[in-house]
């Protein structure tokens, strides 16, 4: 498969104003990124995540290795026309509405007028905005900063969608909506790059991670893979009981098995939550 | 013209009109410009010299103000806001963003000095019509005359170009500094402007070194003083057209030089 990101070597050391170098923030970093797959760069706070963000968009200069998105540098025109990137807050320019700041950057990607506006519809009402498009965004809750950025990415339809902790400051329902989003992104051919700090949902939508520590890779590879506990089963069965469940014991330990737990399977708390929710507001409806 | 350029300047243009601090200090500076109708003096000149002196300045003071506040803040704002980020990640490159701001930031100044002098002339129109009910139609039209008016245009324009210098030092500035000391450096950037006669005497008069130095700085300064037509203008003297058009030439060049570096450095920057 086509790699749609490519990085060697990437190394990136913050300087000193006397250009001492301060901090090695990114260091000696190789990964790449598969056409159609969300892919989850992990690490805790000052691992690297967001400079290598950073240098993927341009937006800062690495001190040595390469960058390569769908075969060109960063830096390149036509190539940003291909990448959409919701930072870890969004900052947006609140003095406009929702209206005016997808108009703003549609413009800027030199969308057509015609195809700018309705663009702008179509994503107000996927990220559910369309009510509050004639508010100034400085009014904007959290979680409606965070949809009028991810409304901001969608915009111009990229093949590459970079983004920052795409949940955080986001309720359980809001974080499912993002999550569906993304998901749909990946369903539509789309590459996604995320990074977070929350584990359960790289867990839920990535299809491969890269775990970074101080600016080193520590692991990558997919999700599936690495969560596997290779040297242990697990047997889900419905409609047994209790005592169908001694005589499953007995024949596990008659084939040399050791059974370590019996239960059963438990709901994360963000499905119970969601699942109650949208059954509260089905019925209030 | 390029779009992205156009696209970033007029956004640039919306901030400053809908930013709360810019609408503050243009309602203040209305109200101060207005507030000169209620100065009485005896004589009719006195009065009309008090109110375009008072007048001039207060443009020339508070288009001041908005320039610094302005040209400081639209970038650092942009990069301490991280809004930088976005608008990067489109196709926009660092020079067009930096042309587009500086070019917002311009039309913002015309604007606000645009507005600034309107008020000041009507407020001097009302004056004169007063004076011409107390002191008779003759001595309101030797005020109010064509030429008169073309003097105060010539006026208002040099202070126009003013702003345009203080913005493309602050843009620059802003470079390296947070807004405070970006603002402290404009200031003083103005102050020594306006100081250059004093920096050539001095270079002419002192040892090599210092002498050196001085000249220097002589040439590094823009020579704020050739704006300052005031002056002239409150005690109803000419000021050539071929002044104002050189003057003109120097302050756009001086100030396009300083909004140049400014992409070039801006180019290399770490965000």
């Amino acid at each position: 498969m086509e790699n749609v990101i490519e990085i060697k070597s990437l190394k990136k050391v913050y300087r000193d104003f006397w250009n001492r170098p301060k901090v090695v923030a990114v260091d000696g970093l190789d990964l790449s990124v598969r056409r159609g797959e969300i892919f989850g760069i992990l690490g805790p706070n000052g691992s690297g995540k967001t400079t290598t963000l950073k240098l993927l968009l341009g937006l800062i200069f690495p001190s040595s290795g390469s960058i390569k998105i769908m075969g060109v540098s960063p830096e390149n025109m036509e190539c940003k026309k291909n990448i959409g990137y919701m930072p870890e807050e969004s900052y947006l320019y609140g003095f406009l509405n929702a209206d005016e700041i997808l108009d703003f950057y549609g413009k800027l990607n030199a969308m057509p007028e015609k195809l700018r506006k309705k663009r702008i519809d179509e994503v107000l009402d996927l990220v559910g905005l369309t009510e509050a498009r004639k508010r100034r965004v400085e009014d904007y809750s959290k979680g409606m900063s965070r949809r009028i950025g991810l409304a901001q990415v969608l915009l111009k339809d990229p093949e590459l969608v970079l983004l920052d902790e795409p949940t955080i400051g986001l309720d359980p329902i809001g974080s499912r909506e993002i999550k569906d989003i993304i998901k749909g992104l990946k369903d539509r051919g789309k590459t996604v790059l995320l990074s977070s700090h929350l584990l359960a949902e790289v867990q839920t939508i990535c299809d491969r991670i890269a775990i970074l520590y101080r600016g080193k890779l520590v692991e990558e590879g997919r999700v599936e893979d690495l969560l596997t506990v290779s040297n242990e089963t697990e047997i889900i069965t419905s409609g047994l009981k209790t005592g169908e469940v001694e005589k499953l014991k007995e024949l596990v330990n008659k084939l040399g098995g050791n059974l370590i737990s019996v239960g059963h399977p438990k709901e994360t708390l963000e499905s119970l939550f969601v699942k109650l929710i949208r059954e509260k507001s089905g019925k209030d409806s | 013209m390029n779009s992205v350029i156009v696209t970033i300047a007029k956004n640039t243009f919306v901030e400053a009109f809908r930013k709360r601090i810019f609408q503050v200090i243009f309602i203040f500076s209305i109200l101060i410009i207005l507030s000169t109708q209620f100065f009485t003096f005896f004589t009719f000149g006195e009065e009309v010299k008090i109110l375009k002196d008072i007048g001039m300045a207060g443009i020339t003071f508070f288009s001041l103000i908005i320039s610094l506040v302005i040209g400081s803040s639209c970038i650092q704002t942009d990069m301490e806001k991280k809004t930088i980020y976005t608008v990067l990640s489109y196709p926009v490159s660092r020079k067009e963003y930096i042309y587009g701001r500086a070019a917002g930031v311009f039309c913002y100044i015309i604007f606000a000095v645009f507005i600034l002098s309107m008020v000041f002339y009507i407020a001097l129109s009302v004056k004169t019509y007063f004076i011409g009910q107390k002191f008779g139609e003759d001595a309101r039209f030797s005020f109010v005359t064509f030429s008169h008016n073309i003097e105060l245009l010539k006026g208002v324009w040099l202070i126009i170009i003013r702003c345009f210098i203080i913005v493309s030092i602050a843009l620059l500035s802003s470079m390296f500094f947070q807004q405070t000391f970006t603002i402290i450096v404009c200031f003083l950037a103005y102050i020594l402007g306006h100081l250059t006669g004093f920096i050539a005497n001095m270079a002419a008069s002192t040892g090599k070194i210092f002498g050196y130095l001085m000249t220097g700085f002589y040439y590094i300064f823009p020579n704020l003083e050739f704006f300052n037509v005031s002056d002239y203008i409150s005690v109803g003297k000419h000021i050539s057209a071929s002044y104002v058009l050189l003057v003109t030439v120097y302050g756009i060049i001086y100030s396009l030089m300083l909004v140049l570096i400014t992409a070039k450095m801006f180019e290399k920057k770490d965000m």
